[in-house]
């Protein structure tokens, strides 16, 4: 019985701990449920809960105006600034974790502050720039809005990748004859995967579903997926893009689900 | 023939001199332990060696060619980490193969001699594994065969064994020593463990503040250091601060602490000079009867016995509160009989003794 009572204390404090655990999960998974919900609803309007269950809104998918080509648009800027901003980001992590160099401290800050920045206020940066050089609602300024955008996510999950990685490893590679370009390419890069890969899916996530930033840099034909389905919603009130987004939210969960069982990105990402 | 020379190596790092005029020559197949405290300049005369830092004056000749200005890559040397580096994305096989991979080695030979190397450090069993399934010991010996397979002029190996555990490291101890001999590759081995120095090595170089201060065959230099620094960091020693008395035609007599007297043959002091006499734990003896007034004997209590398995140590105190160490085995302290506080007298094994200058 004295056991019990020592232990008392531990196990209310545990019950609290599982009880806000569970109410963080509630609170992160009901608006998805809610909206998979909703996509299934046979009614023309959204209403909650549902009375009859239908596919019908899937189908309807394909009447949001220009869904097909803005979500080309979005995959196609999404996928080029996952890539050149994955790609940027080896060359500033490593300088970052490599050398020392005067302003260090100042260039870390400054590459991963559009975490931190208002996207409102980097959008309107950015279309009063692109459009003092002329060059304003074009894809390649839209893609250049969105590095800005996602360029921070490569570089905080590949200096992670860095700061982890054993020193010795490449010394060992050149003293083995590997050239330092070699060393880089068979032991450096390797060893990052891991960074590279949550870098480059964050990267690419950020920026296919950027609403903010993206309505100051689109125009006419350039449109991006978001904000054909804001335009829809503010138009009409059927579930349509409740079943677009739930189709949406079921590719990304696969493809996080593959990429952490392969490479582990969300343990390396929480470090 | 020399397998590897230092000449004068200087080097500075961020404003500080690491290494002072350090000169070596080790002769081709010979093994040198680079022994020392940390931070006395004995990791970067190794990176020195495999090309990672470059000396500001100095050269480093391998076979009698200078290096100095050449890449790691280009050098031929065979590096074995401390934590071993082994490439955790490349099995055991690929790991050894790595160095032949870079050489643009002929892939059907390179199978075989990967194959060869590993056998020879009984590891064939595991070629196709990840390091991270390997035990320590097996890590070691992968460092090791991926090391030797490039066939290098120099190995270096830096704390070899740091990472083992106890029984593990005498048993590497012995194979480490036999594959370096059956291979006849020049070796430097950097390590601040005197007793892996002492039983690796052909010749130990003990290195104190960015230089080599003393170097020589192991038993030659535990038995007659020439430094106090030196016989105090190899093994530990008790240092008398004595008095040369007088001056006789068969050598000099010292007086010291706790009514200590001896006579040695050694000319080179004057009445009234200031000497230090040196002598291990191990050569000095207990002796409770009697013959109080033995030569170069110490009277003092019993202070402390500390058991050290093998050997029991016991601390000495004098009349003037110095306290010196003796180490002895547990069966001669039992026949003794000696407990703390008893008054007893130790004797010196005079062939042991050391004298250095103040």
């Amino acid at each position: 019985m004295q056991m019990s009572n020592s232990s008392l204390p531990i196990s209310i404090f545990e019950r609290i701990v599982s009880l806000v655990a569970w109410l963080a999960l509630f609170f992160l998974l009901f608006p998805v449920v809610l909206t998979a919900v909703v996509s299934l609803n046979a009614s023309f309007f959204i209403e909650f809960p549902p009375k009859d269950f239908s596919f019908r809104w899937y189908w309807n998918i394909a009447n949001i105006e220009a869904i097909g080509s803005a979500t080309l648009i979005s995959v196609s800027i999404a996928l080029a600034a996952a890539v050149l901003c994955t790609a940027l980001a080896i060359g500033a992590s490593l300088a970052i974790t490599r050398y020392q160099f005067p302003g260090k401290a100042f260039l870390t800050a400054f590459l991963l502050s559009p975490i931190t920045m208002p996207m409102v206020a980097v959008g309107i940066a950015l279309i009063q720039f692109f459009i003092m050089i002329g060059a304003a609602f074009t894809w390649y300024s839209l893609l250049i809005g969105h590095m800005v955008l996602v360029v921070a996510y490569p570089i905080r999950t590949l200096l992670a990748s860095l700061t982890l990685m054993n020193p010795s490893l490449e010394e060992a590679a050149l003293s083995l004859g590997a050239t330092k370009f070699r060393s880089f390419w068979t032991v450096t890069l390797p060893q990052l995967k891991p960074g590279l890969i949550s870098g480059f899916l964050f990267a690419f996530l950020i920026s296919f579903d950027n609403y903010p930033i993206s309505v100051f840099l689109v125009r006419g034909g350039l449109t991006t997926m978001p904000i054909e389905i804001f335009n829809y919603i503010s138009q009409n009130f059927d579930p349509t893009p409740a079943a677009f987004s739930t189709l949406y939210v079921i590719v990304v969960t696969i493809i996080i689900s593959l990429a952490e069982r392969r490479y582990r990105i969300v343990s390396y990402s929480i470090q | 023939m020399t397998g590897l020379e230092l000449e004068n190596i200087s080097v500075w790092l961020n404003g500080q001199q690491i290494l002072h005029d350090v000169n070596l020559s080790i002769k081709k197949g010979e093994c040198v332990a680079l022994l020392g405290p940390s931070g006395c300049g004995k990791t970067t005369t190794l990176r020195t060696i495999a090309g990672f830092i470059h000396p500001q004056s100095g050269d480093v000749r391998v076979s009698g060619n200078s290096c100095i200005g050449l890449p790691p890559n280009k050098r031929n040397v065979g590096l074995v980490f401390q934590d071993y580096a082994l490439f955790p994305h490349m099995t055991v096989a690929q790991n050894v193969d790595y160095g032949l991979r870079m050489r643009k080695h002929d892939r059907k030979e390179s199978l075989l001699l990967v194959k060869e190397f590993l056998e020879m450090v009984q590891l064939d069993h595991v070629m196709d594994r990840l390091p991270q399934s390997l035990s320590g010991g097996q890590r070691q010996r992968v460092a090791l065969a991926r090391a030797l397979v490039i066939k290098p002029d120099i190995l270096l190996l830096d704390e070899p064994l740091g990472a083992l555990d106890r029984k593990l490291r005498d048993q590497m101890q012995v194979e480490l020593k036999q594959l370096q001999k059956q291979l006849g590759v020049t070796t430097i081995i950097v390590t601040h463990d005197q007793e892996e120095a002492l039983s690796l090595a052909d010749r130990v170089a003990v290195m104190f503040g960015g230089g080599i201060r003393e170097i020589g065959m192991p038993q030659d230099l535990y038995d007659y250091p020439q430094h106090r620094d030196v016989m105090d960091f190899l093994g530990g020693s008790n240092l008398l601060r004595c008095n040369v008395k007088s001056v006789q035609s068969n050598g000099v007599r010292l007086t010291g602490p706790g009514g200590f007297e001896v006579l040695i043959e050694n000319n080179n002091h004057k009445v009234g000079d200031k000497v230090l006499v040196g002598i291990r734990p191990e050569h000095l003896s207990i002796e409770t009867s009697g013959d109080m007034s033995a030569e170069s004997a110490i009277r003092g209590i019993v202070h402390e016995t500390v058991y050290k398995g093998t050997l029991m140590e016991v601390l000495i105190k004098t009349a003037d509160g110095e306290i010196f160490r003796a180490s002895i085995s547990p069966r001669s302290l039992d026949k003794l009989r000696v407990s703390s506080g008893e008054e007893i007298s130790l004797v010196l094994e005079k062939d042991y003794l050391r004298i250095f200058k103040e």
